[in-house]
């Protein structure tokens, strides 16, 4: 987690510096877990994330508490006993857009892989994004699948009816470059 | 006989009807009410961020989750994923506070500009690059 955090501060001393580096310091990233019982959905729009054009190195960081649900009980039981935000109040994320191609003036997809941690867990991970560019930066986007106990996050036989154990994760942030913030 | 059924019934609904009230007031309420929180700080928003750059653990022992009023000068506002949110600026030009504004707060934050001083209050969340409140409703400004 340590890296992730460092990484992101040596990109914020080197973006002040260099036009390469684009940030989102609110991109959203909201779940859904899909029931029978009852659906729970979830958004972040405050997540930090920043990319490095020169090679598509990408890190992202967010708080697990700035998670808005509808209803506080919700709320409540995702920070208190699944994902135990005291102990792990952050997920982060490090990796790279493969093959990212700087000059693309259309939409590409592109794999990101990377190291994703969440609950303490460490876990590489592969998911399809989409980069589209726009005006001096880009919007990237897509969605991709969480297993609930790939994280070693336990939920309470009582609960277990009410909590998908793959949850859909969506994101999209809007990256601006860094020296406009 | 019929009428201790009847008894019987009365209560056995009377009794439905409150763990009903009861299950509706608990899983129905909402996330969050700024307004109804009594504000557990008041801080500017330098000190704010110089709390969380210095020292970040105990930055969240004293601020996560308390409802804060932050006071200090606009940096920006933006609309960005169809949420309206204020940055609010520090000493360093690289970490602000964001304040994610409730929709009873938009139309006034619309009329806001750039450098105008404005006082928040929301529910801080913690710290990336910058410190993160939601909720935010406009106190000042």
């Amino acid at each position: 987690m340590n890296t992730i955090i460092a990484l992101i501060f040596s990109f914020t001393c080197f973006c002040a510096f260099s036009q390469d580096k684009i940030i989102a310091r609110q991109g959203q990233v909201s779940f859904f877990s899909y029931t029978s019982v009852e659906n729970i959905e979830a958004a972040n729009n405050q997540v930090l994330s920043i990319i490095d054009l020169s090679n598509g190195d990408i890190a992202v960081s967010m708080l697990m508490r700035a998670f808005v649900f509808k209803k506080a009980l919700m709320e409540e039981h995702f920070n208190e006993s699944y994902v135990e935000s005291d102990l792990y109040p952050k997920l982060e994320f490090e990796g790279e857009i493969v093959d990212f191609e700087i000059d693309a003036t259309t939409a590409q997809t592109k794999m990101v892989k990377g190291k994703m941690t969440l609950h303490g867990v460490t876990r590489e991970v592969e998911v399809k994004a989409q980069i589209e560019p726009i005006e001096n930066a880009y919007v990237l986007s897509g969605e991709f699948d969480v297993g609930v106990s790939e994280y070693e996050i336990n939920v309470p036989p009582l609960l277990r009816p009410n909590i998908a154990k793959v949850i859909n994760v969506m994101f999209r942030f809007e990256y601006e470059p860094y020296e406009n913030q | 006989m019929k009428i201790k059924y009847i008894k019987r019934i009365v209560g056995l609904s009377a009794v439905l009807v409150c763990c009903s009230y009861l299950y509706f007031v608990i899983n129905e309420k909402p996330s969050y009410d700024t307004y109804a929180k009594k504000t557990d700080i008041s801080i500017s928003s330098d000190k704010l961020l110089t709390s969380f750059s210095t020292n970040e653990t105990k930055a969240n022992t004293d601020f996560t989750e308390k409802t804060i009023e932050v006071e200090g000068s606009i940096k920006k506002i933006t609309h960005v994923n169809n949420r309206y949110t204020v940055l609010l600026q520090g000493q360093s030009d690289t970490s602000h506070v964001i304040c994610d504004v409730l929709p009873s707060s938009i139309e006034k934050v619309k009329k806001l500009k750039p450098g105008q001083t404005v006082r928040f209050k929301g529910v801080c969340k913690g710290y990336l690059l910058d410190v993160i409140m939601l909720n935010c409703i406009l106190i000042k400004g």
